[in-house]
């Protein structure tokens, strides 16, 4: 037992969710290799739900509970934000599980492979939502990542498809390789890869590092040995400009994986090339993942008080990053003819809304509450943009998948449930009530508007111009499906699993449009319980964790 | 059947009326009960279904008198205040049928259509009549002597509540409402049985009567609102429907025109109805009449009314203008005839019509601070009721002449609410509501019985053939005529009197009274001659009938409210006998007492003390009872004059009105041709709006709006879209240099700072 | 840094100029010096045994790849598990229970690709 720390029980308690989707995936790899090749893969899609039904349910107890703890050598924060984000991606895994059969069926394709890769994904999704060390967290991008790559990739026989996972998996190790890049100047700098212990190595003094006190605190802390900055102990590096290329080019591999202007150039071509059944979960749990990394990385690390929506800060390119993303990707996708890549561009535009609540979330530390808009938002995204794919999928059959407007005319006298749900999904994503697109938008905007800074407010006001400008495209989807004469024939390829994915994601979104309240509490309950946050927040959450804890004690939970 | 009918009815009238609708109705319901059993076997002739609803009427009031007690009136000591659902029910009964019709309507067999629309309106009509018989008894000593009635007040439900904009769905029966509820419900009950038999060969009859329900619906809510806004919404409504029922028959191009233009005309008259809404709001924070009264009357509150009473009262009386056709927005009304003629009595004579004088009367307390806008009433009355008697006079259309009878009548109620004779307004609105729907109803029997002929020019002779409408139609004419015992003599000679009598301030001229005395008289002589015109060419003479037509009389359905209104026409007027007069009746066993004291004007005391106050009688007393039989003496000698002359002239094949016409050709001329106010109005308002929409149409809307604003719009969103779209070339090494671009961009523009 | 840092680097850079001399010495003079015998084969291109004359871009198998993943695989599994063998007898039994369950998890991956035939060249 020299020097090695064993994980206790207790912590493995706190992983269940992340090893009960984990055995899943080694369950259906296995069953895929010893069952028949005749033989259904359909119980493999309903197998992968239940695994993600039960660690969402663990989820879901373990938030209920206000669990709050460190695991893995304080390598993962088990903490109510990261079972939130767990819950959408966990969510979105199981849409996308449901969605496969009949299409892959009708591609030739269903193999358990499919769900295997899903599930791995999720848990590099969860590995990232919980991450308390830059590592775990590169980690959790990888085995996020290259899932997600063999994903794109997956109908090999399609050339598109193989260009598309191509791309991104090029562009991903590229972006990856920056993180690494950025990795590599904060532990030059810092010593440390730990979240907090950045955060106090770097940021403890205004715009100096106080050796001494690093070192003392690293002694203090435990979390990290501190290795040291410089021989003497002077002062250190052209402080201005090193903590910057860190920050940014942390800031750019995660952008990318959020797929902001300007590091969404992948995302059309991936999109619009990967099986329909997954680009929503590609686009949902990616995001997901991603920005709970952003916020955990930015808000812990490279927390910085001085510098907030300075000309400095790295607010200010959020700021701008928000702001390019939203007009951009509405922009284009006006001018796109195929459905998917019209998709693609709106996440780039949704991606660009939620970096609105970013901002205004991390504006102020009395704001940080408004975080709940983010997570709130992807929820609601990750209802609408799976429901939609989904809908895809359902014309997606092989040799004649149905991806243009054109495609897509006169489909809703055919398939009237599916253009219904298509309706609902494309008025969620274009935000207009009372679906949840909605009051996800409200609320993302209102975390801009209520700094009551001049420039979040403009920030606000573009951000609705813009939608208003995507309810252009979002409307031809429903005009197109309703009011145009067919061109062609369209053959839905559906099963059981897709309607029923459907239902729940319509359902789901009608249910937050009208009654937010559910959604929110989840987030808010998420956003209460943020582990790593830097001292002025804490004081804030505090003040509003109070009521909540005392009334978690009158209900007598443990705890 | 006929006298079955009638017995019916005035049964359920009397009834309703001994004993002010507390008791129970089980008297009705049994006798009709065994009617209704006989006649059951026989066939299944419409009326079969109307008895029906009289054995159901009643039976349905007893349940709804069982249920919710005495018509249902409680007493709420917090507000004061008496309060019955049963205002939600006479509402709704006609709403409910309208529904009914209006959706399943038109798969639904004849009879049962029939049914529904009579029952929904002859429902209302008997909870009317029991809300009417509660509010009677609710007697409460009011100053000097005096017996008020407390209002019953509904408050259905929060409408609209928006900071201090706080507006209940409120409905109020007081005495005018009262008034007018049963004019609105009966008279409309008896429109509705006369339509099942007019509308007897039209297939859109369900259609016809969802609209007439629809009509009845929307006018109560008008009369029964508690709040200018509500009342807005009834006159919104009437509006809604006349315009349906003028262009009932759509594929007549038009008749489309005419309703068309009835909306807009109308429209002209609500938007000034908005804007005086809107100035009242903002000095009285209210729009309730109750509170808006309660303010005006008051001298410590009344000084932001007094402010903005003049401006609000005028623009409420262009409101009152277009809806009740007075200059300038008459024009509508004439061809408003457009639509059927069932629809012409109840809507564009009896009712709707007569909106803007419930109004002023309803509002009197406001209107009684702004005298400058009182005159411009009396004397925008007063040349209406000239104007449109000289146009009566020349029309060959039987309905036109009594559509500009009606513009001339309502010029008379508005010359009386204007000199602040209220009742002698509500008064005469009443007596007009029996005799013009009479009227329009007999014509309509004669253009039925003659297949659909209006021209009066081949009518003639139709005594013989039609004794029943030429009877009745005879009463109707010796009522507007205002020959002494019918109703039109009691209501006309009381206007006459009180503009001749009564003043209040601001008169712009002295002698304007008389001036406008003498215009009534004029109008009254008119009236008589041009309506004995219309008579005697009708139903005298020598028939001119086309070839082919075989005249018949009204069948049961159309002569029972015939008949009804006849009565009516010839009694109602004993309900105001002028005080002069009251020892004529006052021998009457039982209620001469109460008749010799004008029973309307004791009805409605309480509603218009507030402004009675600030009016006076020019004379003294003596002096006032000598004025008061000259007055009458006048213009009964005027009106039996004009009588004999037209009989002179038309009962009798004569030469002198070709001679005159002829001769006076430039007048007549323009008498025929209605003054031209149609062709200047084109000229002054059409054309113009035709020439701005023009330029807006091409160049505003065209080139600035499409071409620059929405096109241009789109094509930069489009050319941005294509240079993001360009960008996109699917060159992977190229995405890897955006990021490295943009990663180059940020640094660049934070290490610049 | 200052002139007597520098001073430090001298004998490295002395070495640096030494070996280029050589190298350039050899590359260079040797032609000169040596003698010429030249045969079919000897001026024949030569390319480690493979065709020289063919497809610029020759395209091989795939199934080259999967054998090479599959070496990487085991390669780094070697990584983890030789520091662990050095130090075994101290970690104990909670050592040899946390890499049992590294190694099943990879032999499961092993079952998975063997049957699924990635083992197989054909």
């Amino acid at each position: 037992m020299n020097g090695i720390s064993q994980i206790s029980l207790a912590e493995l308690r706190l992983l269940a969710p992340m090893l009960v989707v984990t055995v899943t995936g080694i369950a259906v790899l296995m069953l895929e290799v010893f069952q028949r090749s005749a033989m259904s893969r359909r119980y493999q899609a309903w197998l992968s739900v239940i695994g993600l039904g039960m660690a969402g349910l663990d989820t879901l107890y373990l938030l209920a509970r206000g669990t709050e703890a460190f695991a893995m050598s304080q390598l993962l924060y088990m903490d109510g934000f990261g079972f939130t984000l767990d819950l959408v991606v966990l969510l979105g895994g199981a849409l996308a599980a449901l969605i496969a059969p009949a299409y892959l069926e009708s591609h030739r394709l269903e193999r358990g492979e499919y769900y295997g890769l899903v599930l791995f994904s999720v848990v590099g999704m969860m590995v990232m939502n919980h991450g308390a060390d830059l590592f775990t967290i590169f980690m959790g991008l990888e085995l996020m990542s290259i899932p997600i790559y063999c994903l794109a990739g997956y109908f090999r026989h399609s050339s598109a498809s193989a260009e598309s996972s191509m791309k991104y998996f090029f562009l991903g190790a590229f972006a990856s390789a920056l993180f690494l890049y950025g990795i590599a100047f904060v532990y030059g700098m810092t010593g440390t890869t730990s979240l907090v212990g950045v955060s106090r190595v770097m940021f403890s003094g205004l715009g100096s590092v106080d050796v001494a006190g690093a070192e003392a605190y690293a002694a203090s802390s435990g979390f990290v040995e501190y290795v040291g900055l410089g021989a003497e102990g002077g002062p250190l590096f052209a402080l201005e400009f090193l903590p910057a290329m860190a920050v940014l080019l942390i800031l750019a591999a995660m952008a990318f994986k959020v797929a902001v202007v300007p590091f969404h150039a992948w995302t059309p071509d991936v999109y619009s090339g990967a099986p329909s059944s997954v680009v929503g979960f590609m686009a949902t749990g990616v995001k997901t993942a991603a920005f709970g990394a952003l916020v955990r990385v930015f808000m812990v690390g490279f927390f910085d008080q001085p510098a907030r929506l300075s000309e400095t800060g790295w607010l200010s390119v959020f700021f701008w990053l928000a702001l390019i993303s939203m007009v951009l990707g509405n922009v284009v996708a006006i001018v796109q003819s195929s459905v998917k890549r019209m998709l693609a561009y709106s996440s780039i535009a949704h991606a660009g809304y939620i970096m609105v609540g970013v901002v205004g979330a991390s504006y102020s530390p009395e704001g940080f509450l408004q975080l709940e808009s983010v997570l709130f938002y992807l929820l609601t995204y990750t209802l609408g943009t799976v429901g939609a794919f989904g809908v895809l999928a359902w014309f997606g059959k092989r040799g004649e998948e149905a991806t243009t407007y054109e495609d897509l005319a006169g489909v809703a006298k055919k398939y009237p449930g599916a253009a219904l749900a298509m309706t609902i999904f494309m008025l969620s994503s274009a935000g207009i009530p009372p679906t949840a697109g909605f009051m996800g938008k409200f609320y993302v905007f209102k975390a801009a508007v209520q700094t009551g800074e001049t420039a979040m407010i403009a920030l606000a006001v573009v951000g609705v111009l813009a939608s208003v400008s995507g309810v252009y495209y979002y409307l031809k989807v429903i005009m197109a499906m309703y009011m145009k004469t067919p061109r062609r024939e369209v053959h839905g390829v559906a099963g059981l699993e897709l309607k029923t994915a459907l239902v729940v994601c319509a359902m789901g979104t009608l249910l937050l449009g009208i009654l937010p309240g559910i959604g929110l509490g989840i987030s808010r309950a998420g956003v209460l319980s943020f582990l790593g946050a830097p001292p002025q927040v804490r004081v804030e959450l505090n003040k509003l964790r109070a009521p909540v804890e005392a009334g978690r004690a009158e209900l007598g939970a443990p705890e | 059947m006929i006298p079955m009918f009638a017995m019916g009815a005035s049964d359920h009238d009397d009834h309703g009326h001994d004993d002010h609708g507390h008791g129970d109705h089980g008297d009705g319901h049994g006798g009709h009960g065994d009617h209704g059993h006989g006649e059951h076997g026989g066939g299944s002739s419409w009326w079969m279904y109307l008895l029906g609803f009289l054995v159901l009427a009643p039976t349905l009031m007893c349940l709804f008198n069982g249920v919710v007690g005495s018509s249902g009136v409680s007493y709420n000591p917090a507000t004061g205040e008496y309060s019955s659902p049963i205002l939600m029910a006479i509402i709704l009964a006609p709403a409910i049928g309208a529904v009914i019709n209006g959706t399943i309507g038109q798969k639904l067999p004849r009879p049962i259509v029939n049914l529904v629309g009579c029952a929904a309106i002859g429902l209302a009509f008997l909870f009317s009549i029991s809300a009417v018989g509660s509010l009677m008894g609710l007697e409460a000593p009011a100053a000097e002597g005096h017996m008020a009635h407390q209002p019953i007040v509904y408050n259905a439900f929060k409408w609209i509540w928006v900071g201090n904009f706080q507006i209940p769905a409120k409905f109020v029966l007081d005495p005018l409402s009262a008034v007018m509820i049963l004019i609105i419900t009966g008279i409309g009950t008896l429109i509705h049985i006369y339509s099942a038999g007019y509308m007897s060969h039209d297939p859109a009859y369900a259609r016809f009567f969802t609209y007439l329900n629809l009509f009845c619906f929307a006018m109560l809510i008008l009369v029964l609102g508690g709040n200018m806004l509500l009342t807005f919404v009834g006159w919104e409504g009437v509006g809604l429907c006349s315009y349906l029922l003028i262009g009932f028959w759509y594929t007549d191009d038009a008749k489309a025109s005419a309703g068309k233009k009835a909306f807009v005309v109308n429209r002209v008259g609500d938007f000034a109805f908005i804007i005086g809404m809107f100035l009242i709001f903002t000095a009285a924070e209210s729009l309730d009449y109750q509170a808006i009264t309660q303010l005006a009357t008051t001298p410590e509150t009344a000084g932001p009314l007094m402010g903005i009473a003049t401006a609000a009262t005028i623009f409420i009386f262009i409101g009152c203008t277009g809806k009740s056709a007075q200059i300038p927005l008459f024009v509508w009304l004439p061809d408003a005839m457009a639509g059927p003629t069932p629809v012409s009595a109840l809507i564009h004579a009896a009712t709707m019509v007569t909106a803007g004088v419930y109004l002023i009367a309803r509002m009197n307390a406001l209107f009684i601070l702004a005298p400058t806008t009182m005159w411009i009433v009396v004397v925008v009355g007063g040349v209406t009721a000239l104007m449109a008697a000289t146009i009566a006079v020349v029309q060959n259309d039987i309905k036109k002449v009594l559509a500009y009878s009606t513009v001339s009548q309502l010029g008379y109620m508005f010359m009386a609410v204007g000199s602040g004779a209220l009742t002698a307004g509500v008064f005469h609105l009443m007596t007009h509501a029996f005799f013009k729907a009479l009227l329009f109803l007999g014509a309509g029997a004669v253009i039925h019985g003659l297949h659909d002929e209006q021209d009066i020019r081949k009518m003639g002779g139709l005594r013989k053939s039609m004794p029943i409408i030429h009877w009745t139609f005879l009463v109707g004419c010796i009522a507007i005529a205002g020959v002494p015992g019918f109703a039109g003599f009691f209501s006309k000679d009381e206007i006459l009197w009180n503009v001749f009598a009564q003043v209040h301030a601001g008169a712009p001229m002295p002698g304007l009274h008389v001036v406008m005395w003498i215009v009534g008289v004029l109008t009254a002589g008119l009236t008589a001659f041009y309506m004995f015109r219309l008579y005697f060419l009708t139903f005298h003479g020598e028939s001119r009938v086309a070839a082919g037509v075989t005249p018949h009389d009204a069948p049961a359905a159309m002569a029972m409210p015939l008949i009804i209104l006849a009565a009516l026409s010839a009694v109602g007027g004993y309900l105001g006998v002028p005080h002069i007069l009251g020892g004529l009746v006052h021998w009457i066993p039982g209620i001469g007492e109460a008749m010799s004291h004008h029973i309307l004007h004791t009805w409605l005391e309480q509603v218009f003390t507030p402004s009675a106050n600030a009016l006076s009688i020019r004379f003294e007393h003596d002096q006032e009872v000598v004025m008061e039989w000259v007055t009458m003496g006048v213009s009964v000698v005027v009106a039996l004059g004009a009588i004999a002359a037209s009989w002179m002239l038309y009962a009798r094949p004569s030469d002198v009105p070709k001679t005159v016409a002829e001769r006076a050709s430039l007048p007549y001329k323009i008498l025929s041709n209605k003054y031209y106010v149609d062709e200047l109005y084109a000229l002054l308002f059409v054309k113009p709006t035709l020439l701005i929409g023009r330029f807006f149409h091409k160049v505003v809307d065209e080139v600035l709006i499409d071409l620059l604003l929405v096109n241009g719009a789109a094509w930069v969103m489009e050319s941005m879209g294509a240079i993001g779209k360009r960008l996109q070339d699917g060159n992977v090494q190229r995405y890897a240099g955006y990021v490295v671009l943009g990663l180059g961009a940020i640094i660049f523009l934070l290490l610049i700072k | 840094m200052g002139a007597a840092v520098l001073v430090e680097y001298i004998p490295l850079m002395v070495l640096f100029a030494l070996a280029l001399a050589v190298v350039l010495a050899i590359v260079f003079v040797t032609p000169l010096v040596g003698p010429k015998k030249y045969s079919e084969e000897k001026m024949d291109a030569f390319e480690c045994g493979s065709d020289p004359i063919g497809q610029a871009r020759s395209r091989f198998s795939v199934k080259f790849y999967l054998i090479a993943i599959t070496f990487i695989v085991f390669d780094v599994e070697a990584v983890f598990v030789i520091p662990w063998a050095v130090i075994f007898q101290d970690l104990g039994w909670y050592g040899f229970g946390v890499m049992s369950f590294f190694l099943a998890i990879l032999t499961l991956g092993l079952v998975y690709e063997w049957k699924s035939g990635g083992l197989e060249w054909d």
